[in-house]
C-alpha cells in the first residue's frame, strides 16, 4: 500500500503545485500597478425608462483613477459611457479589459445581478455568471453602484472568482446615492495622499463610504477570500486587511488552493 | 426663547394636505414589492430604487404661516497637538503608547488627530475646527472578533450614554446648552460572516440625533457610538458642529409649495418606482446641515421637512420624510 500511495501522492501533490506554477506565471503579470475605469452617465441610448441617467458617476470614478494615477499607478483605461461595455467585465472580452489590469473601478447603475451599461452586448447587464475574473491580472474590483453584494444574495458573487485569482470586490448591499467624490476619497484612505494614516483595502473602502456618504440607512459591503482555522473557524487571514502595492505591508500573495472555497463578507452602516 | 418655541410649536402643528399624482408611464409593478423604505428609496428584489415625479398636481388646503428661524453660525475652534494629546490620553480613548499624530488634508479643512503606529493605525481619535470628532478601534475594523458576545440593545444605549458623558468631559468640545443629543434607535452597525457564511453582528450603531433649541439638525449631522463585545466602545462619531448664533433670523424666501414643487427626487444608482401617489400629511421648519465632517462650512441652513404618506397602486402605504430648502 504505501509503495503505490506514496508515489502516487507525490504525483499528485507536484502535478498540483506545478499547475498552479503556470496559472501564476503565465497569466498574472506579478506588478499589481495597473488601474482601469468604467462609468456610464448617459443611459439614454438604452431608452429604458426606468435605467435614468446619472450626473456624477464620471466624477466619481475619474477621481479614483486620477488619485492614484498620481501616486505612480499606470493608468490603462478610462472608458465612459458608449466606450464602456459589459464585455470588458465577461468571460468574453475581460482579458483585453477589466482583467488586463490589477484594480477595476466601475461606477453606474447596479442591482443583486450585475451592474448595467449603455451599449447592448447584448442585454447592458455585465451580470455576475457570465464574469470569472482573476484568471489572467486583476485583483480587486470595486463596484460603485446599487445592490451588487447585496446581503441576500452575496454568495453569488463567489462564483466570480478565479482560482488563483481575484483577492476581492467592493460594492453595496443596499442603494447607494450618486455621489461624486466617492472614488478619491477612496484613493486618498488606500494611499494615505492626504495625510490620513493608511489603511487597508477594506478598511478604506469601510471609511470612505461612511464619510462620503453619511447615511445611516445605505449599507456598503465588502467580499473577499480570507481563510479559516478549520478545525475552530476563527479567522485566520483575510484579504481585507492587504494594502496597496508599495504602501504599507502591500498585496498579499494570490489565495492559497488550500482556502479557495473560503470567503469573507462584512455589511456596514454608511454613517458619521 | 419662549417665542422661538412657540414658533416652531405653531409649525410643527400645522397640517398641510396635498397631493400628487406621480405618473411615470403605462408600466406596473410586477411581484410582490418589499417595503423598505428609506430616506426615499424602495427596496424590492432588484435592489433600492428610487421615484421620478414627471407629472406633479398640489393642493394645499391650508398655507401655513411658516416663519423665520435663528441663524447658526459654525465657529471654528483652534486645533494642535496639545489639545489632541490631552483628549487622546482621556478616559473614553485611553491613546497612550507610541502616539503618533497626524494632519489629513481634506477637502477644504483638516482633521488633526492620534493614533498608534502599529501598521494598521488604531486606535485613532480626529478632531476637526467644526467641533466634530471621531475615534475608531482595532475592533471597528470588523474581521478581528469570532461571534462576538453583544450586550443587548438596552445595555448598548447604556454603555453608549456612559461613553458622551466621559467624552464630555474629555477635553474635546461637546455640544450642550441649546444643543442637546437625543437618543433616537440602536441598529446592527455591521456584520460579518463566519466560517460556514453565515453573519453575525459585529457591532451596535447607538444612534443619537440633535436639536437646537428642540429644533432638530437634519443632514449630515448626528451621533453615533458603536458598541461591540463585551461592550468595548468600538468607533464614535461625534458629527456635530460647535454653533453659535448670529444674533439675526434666517429670512424664508420659499414657500412650502415651491419647496415641495421644486423638490428633486432622489437620484440613486438603481432603478425608479412607479405609479405613486403622495399625502403631505405635516411640514415644519428645521435646520439642516448640508455636508459632511470632512468639508468646511459656515452655517447652518434651514429646510423644511414634510412628512409624507406614498401609496402604491395596490393601497399599501409607507411613510417618508422629505426636505426641501426654504431658502433660495
Amino acid at each position: 500500500m504505501k509503495l503505490i500511495g506514496y508515489p502516487l501522492l507525490t504525483i499528485l501533490v507536484l502535478a498540483s503545485l506545478l499547475s498552479v506554477g503556470v496559472v501564476m506565471a503565465g497569466n498574472d503579470d506579478g506588478n499589481n500597478v495597473e488601474i482601469g475605469i468604467e462609468y456610464i452617465m448617459d443611459y439614454a441610448p438604452l431608452g429604458i425608462w426606468w435605467i435614468p441617467n446619472l450626473d456624477n458617476t464620471g466624477l466619481d470614478a475619474q477621481g479614483w483613477y486620477n488619485v492614484l494615477g498620481n501616486q505612480g499607478f499606470t493608468p490603462v483605461f478610462n472608458n465612459g459611457n458608449q466606450s464602456a461595455d459589459e464585455s470588458h467585465f465577461e468571460r468574453s472580452d475581460d482579458a483585453d479589459w477589466a482583467d488586463n489590469v490589477d484594480f477595476a473601478y466601475f461606477a453606474g447603475h447596479g442591482n443583486s445581478t450585475g451592474f448595467l451599461f449603455a451599449t447592448n452586448n447584448p442585454n447592458h447587464l455585465a451580470s455576475y455568471d457570465q464574469m470569472t475574473l482573476g484568471d489572467q491580472d486583476l485583483e480587486w474590483l470595486f463596484v460603485s453602484a446599487c445592490s451588487v453584494l447585496q446581503y441576500s444574495t452575496r454568495w453569488q458573487w463567489c462564483n466570480i472568482f478565479a482560482s488563483y485569482g481575484l483577492h476581492g470586490m467592493t460594492g453595496f448591499d443596499t442603494s447607494m446615492p450618486d455621489t461624486p467624490t466617492l472614488g478619491s476619497l477612496f484613493a486618498y484612505y488606500l494611499t494615505g495622499t492626504n495625510g490620513f494614516p493608511l489603511r487597508s483595502i477594506g478598511d478604506a473602502w469601510k471609511h470612505a463610504t461612511i464619510d462620503d456618504i453619511d447615511d445611516g440607512d445605505i449599507y456598503a459591503a465588502i467580499l473577499c477570500r480570507a481563510q479559516y482555522d478549520p478545525v475552530t473557524g476563527i479567522l485566520t487571514f483575510n484579504y481585507y486587511d492587504e494594502q496597496m502595492p508599495g504602501y504599507g505591508s502591500g498585496m498579499y500573495p494570490d489565495p492559497d488552493p488550500m482556502f479557495i472555497g473560503n470567503y469573507y463578507y462584512e455589511n456596514w452602516a454608511c454613517e458619521d | 426663547m419662549a417665542s422661538k418655541k412657540i414658533i416652531f410649536v405653531s409649525i410643527a402643528s400645522i397640517v398641510i394636505v396635498c397631493t400628487i399624482s406621480l405618473w411615470l408611464g403605462n408600466f406596473s409593478i410586477n411581484g410582490t414589492l418589499d417595503y423598505d423604505l428609506d430616506y426615499g428609496y424602495y427596496k424590492d428584489g432588484q435592489g433600492h430604487a428610487s421615484f421620478n415625479i414627471s407629472e406633479t398636481v398640489v393642493i394645499w388646503e391650508t398655507r401655513p404661516e411658516l416663519e423665520a428661524l435663528p441663524e447658526l453660525l459654525i465657529e471654528k475652534i483652534p486645533l494642535d497637538e496639545s489639545i489632541v494629546q490631552q483628549v487622546a490620553t482621556s478616559a473614553p480613548f485611553k491613546i497612550h503608547a507610541n502616539m503618533q499624530f497626524y494632519q489629513a488634508n481634506w477637502y477644504d479643512t483638516i482633521e488633526l488627530g492620534a493614533y498608534i503606529n502599529d501598521g494598521k493605525g488604531y486606535p485613532l481619535l480626529g478632531l476637526f475646527p467644526s467641533g466634530a470628532i471621531r475615534y475608531y478601534t482595532p475592533e471597528w475594523s470588523g474581521q478581528n472578533s469570532f461571534a462576538p458576545i453583544l450586550p443587548s440593545e438596552a445595555e448598548a444605549k447604556q454603555i453608549a450614554d456612559n461613553f458622551l458623558s466621559e467624552v464630555q468631559k474629555s477635553g474635546a468640545f461637546f455640544p450642550t446648552g441649546e444643543q442637546q443629543l437625543v437618543f433616537s434607535e440602536v441598529v446592527p452597525g455591521s456584520q460579518s460572516s463566519d466560517a460556514w457564511g453565515n453573519l453575525y453582528t459585529n457591532y451596535w450603531n447607538v444612534r443619537y440625533n440633535v436639536e437646537y433649541n428642540g429644533i432638530p439638525i437634519s443632514g449630515h449631522y448626528g451621533v453615533t457610538v458603536s458598541v461591540g463585545a463585551g461592550g468595548q466602545v468600538v468607533a464614535f462619531n461625534g458629527n456635530w458642529r460647535n454653533l453659535v448664533p448670529s444674533g439675526d433670523n434666517v429670512n424664508i424666501t420659499v414657500t412650502p409649495q415651491q419647496a415641495l414643487e421644486s423638490c428633486p427626487p432622489p437620484v440613486i444608482r438603481g432603478t425608479p418606482v412607479s405609479f405613486i401617489s403622495m399625502t403631505v400629511q405635516d411640514v415644519k421648519l428645521v435646520y439642516s446641515c448640508d455636508v459632511g465632517i470632512l468639508h468646511d462650512l459656515d452655517s447652518l441652513s434651514v429646510v423644511y421637512e414634510f412628512s409624507v404618506m406614498l401609496t402604491d397602486t395596490n393601497g399599501r402605504q409607507i411613510p417618508l420624510v422629505l426636505y426641501a430648502g426654504a431658502t433660495a
